[in-house]
């Protein structure tokens, strides 16, 4: 049952790898319009996508990390 | 004197006392630098500590001088950061509360002594710890210099280079030699403080008092000037096979990196590793990497054409207000001062326990502390009197330094997830791993787009995939004995008693 809630996470954290290259391939991506807040839109992509891996990190942690401590 | 240089030295004197004031005032202990565990690895590191000594010992200069340099010249690619910065924590949640639990278990002090015990061998804690070494005393003398250089740009020159180098071997050598470990850490905690709430004044300062009102006038402006500054791409100066190459390189090393590792051992409980785990990615790529990246692209609208990229957020600041200016060079001198004393701490650790230790089996926990705060005085003369030399092979070894923790990794993951890999196949790959990667860094650092760091990975992990199937694995049942302390039975009697 951890192997595959650990394997779940994993596969979530490849995805963002993949997320986070695309743009070198998709040039839908890879520009500068719409800005939001000013913000150019690949940075924009770029903070949405890992603000959303390190909630996949933060869940992994909570989920299926063991601490090792005597009550775990 | 000039009151730009009045002010100047005031900030220096009040950064300093301050540092005196936590590492020594505040966070000595006698009783808890009375062993060798205690004066390295401390007897205990509570939740905020452990949080920000790992954050503040990970980042050095590069956060004020060389990232935001980056982004001035070649544009966004440098985003790559967000991802190792993630890898970096992943590592963290698969590895921290494993080498937590191994070293409470078995009083394990240095990277060096959890292999060396698992594979019984003594010349194997040699070599680590001598790989390890060299790779981290010349980021002592790199950061020493980035101080020495900061001492002269904030007083214009008044400041001679080498004050800045005396001035933080004293000032670190005081509370490190004393207080150890634990006035490191306190330290290491405000200064983490200062120079992330500094990162961020400087984005409000740049966007909005620099004659633009807001992110989007400056990067309209950046746009204007150069709009390839804004996007990815596999022709310019960031292309995939630069940005895997950082990513995994980067945020590898930067786990393996032994005093990242130490901090994993000196955490109070593995709750608090797990718990770092989980909110250190938020930290590490937003927190502190989003302002960088502003900092930097906003340079590059601000001040497109000066010539030394490394102190761009430094000009900029001097140009539209140079107190931030000053208040800036103060924190890039505790970025740097933070990772000096978490390596030198490591350092003294690892020469005192791998080295004197294995020489002297009979030393007991007080000579052992004792060789440590000998050898803390030890490198920061040496790093002292190589900070006033131009070596080239510094330079070389702090360009590998990141690659070669990051060969660290593969050692780990044999010990804990590997039982097939054996020693013979695990040494061979390390030291090929290594050697790969400081002779291509010398010659030939990119080979068709990547770096030499990644190809000495690749190689250490195919050398110790061949071997390890053609030479005799470690024996189950003495896996099962060093590994016991992660196994269900251990942990329920622990409980049980």
């Amino acid at each position: 049952m951890q192997n595959k809630k650990g394997l779940k996470y994993t596969i979530i954290f490849i995805l963002y790898w993949i997320i986070v290259i695309a743009p070198y391939w998709i040039s839908g991506i890879n520009r500068i319009t719409p800005k939001i807040f000013g913000i150019p839109f690949i940075i924009c992509y770029y903070v949405f996508f890992t603000i959303l891996g390190c909630l996949n990190l933060y869940f992994m942690n909570k989920n299926v990390t063991r601490s090792y401590d005597k009550d775990d | 004197m000039n009151s730009y240089l009045i002010i100047s030295i005031i900030a220096i004197a009040v950064y300093t006392i301050f540092n005196i004031y936590v590492g020594i005032g505040k966070a000595y202990s006698k009783s808890e630098v009375s062993t060798a565990r205690g004066y390295f690895i401390g007897n205990g590191t509570g939740m905020f500590v452990i949080y920000f000594t790992t954050m503040a010992s990970f980042f050095s200069t590069w956060v004020f001088m060389g990232a935001p340099a980056s982004y001035y010249q070649h544009g966004v690619g440098w985003l790559a950061s967000m991802a190792w910065m993630l890898l970096n924590v992943w590592y963290m949640s698969k590895f921290g509360t494993k080498l937590w639990r191994m070293s409470k278990a078995n009083n394990y002090i240095t990277p060096a002594e959890l292999v060396s015990d698992y594979y019984g061998s003594k010349k194997i804690k040699y070599i680590i710890a001598i790989f390890l070494l060299v790779y981290s005393i010349p980021n002592i003398i790199a950061q020493m210099s980035a101080i020495g250089t900061a001492f002269s740009t904030i007083s214009n020159g008044t400041l001679p280079y080498w004050s800045g180098v005396i001035y933080t071997a004293i000032v670190i050598g005081v509370y490190v030699f004393f207080g150890g470990y634990k006035s490191q850490a306190w330290v290491d905690t405000a200064q983490g403080i200062l120079f992330v709430v500094v990162l961020w004044v400087a984005v409000i300062v740049m966007y909005f008092t620099c004659g633009y009102h807001g992110f989007g006038e400056m990067f309209d402006k950046l746009q204007t000037i150069d709009a390839n500054k804004l996007l990815f791409s596999n022709e310019g100066s960031w292309p995939f096979s630069k940005w895997l190459s950082y990513t995994i390189v980067m945020g590898t090393g930067g786990y393996f990196a032994p005093y990242v590792w130490q901090r994993m051992y000196a955490a109070k409980n593995g709750k608090m590793v797990k718990k770092m785990a989980g909110s250190l990615g938020i930290m590490y790529s937003i927190i502190v990497v989003l302002p960088i990246c502003l900092c930097g692209l906003g340079a590059a609208a601000l001040i497109p054409n000066t010539t030394n990229a490394d102190s761009v957020v430094v000009a900029v600041m001097n140009q539209y207000s140079p107190v931030m200016a000053i208040i800036v060079v103060i924190a890039i001198i505790a970025a740097a001062m933070s990772t000096v004393s978490s390596i030198l701490v490591s350092c003294s650790s690892m020469l005192a326990m791998d080295i004197f230790k294995t020489l002297r089996p009979n030393s007991d926990t007080l000579k052992c502390r004792n060789a440590g705060r000998f050898f803390v005085l030890l490198l920061l003369i040496i790093s002292m009197i190589m900070s006033f030399s131009n070596n080239s092979g510094i330079a070389l070894l702090v360009n590998t330094s990141y690659a070669g923790y990051a060969q660290m990794m593969i050692v780990a993951f044999c010990i804990f997830f590997c039982k097939k890999a054996t020693k013979a196949g695990v040494f061979t790959g390390y030291i090929v791993g290594n050697v790969t990667c400081l002779l291509l860094t010398q010659f030939c650092p990119w080979v068709h787009g990547f770096s030499a760091g990644l190809i000495g990975l690749v190689s250490n992990i195919i050398v110790t995939i061949v071997i390890s199937m053609v030479t005799k694995p470690i024996n189950l049942s003495r896996r099962e004995e060093i590994l016991n302390p992660l196994n269900e039975k251990e942990m329920s009697a622990i409980q049980t008693s």
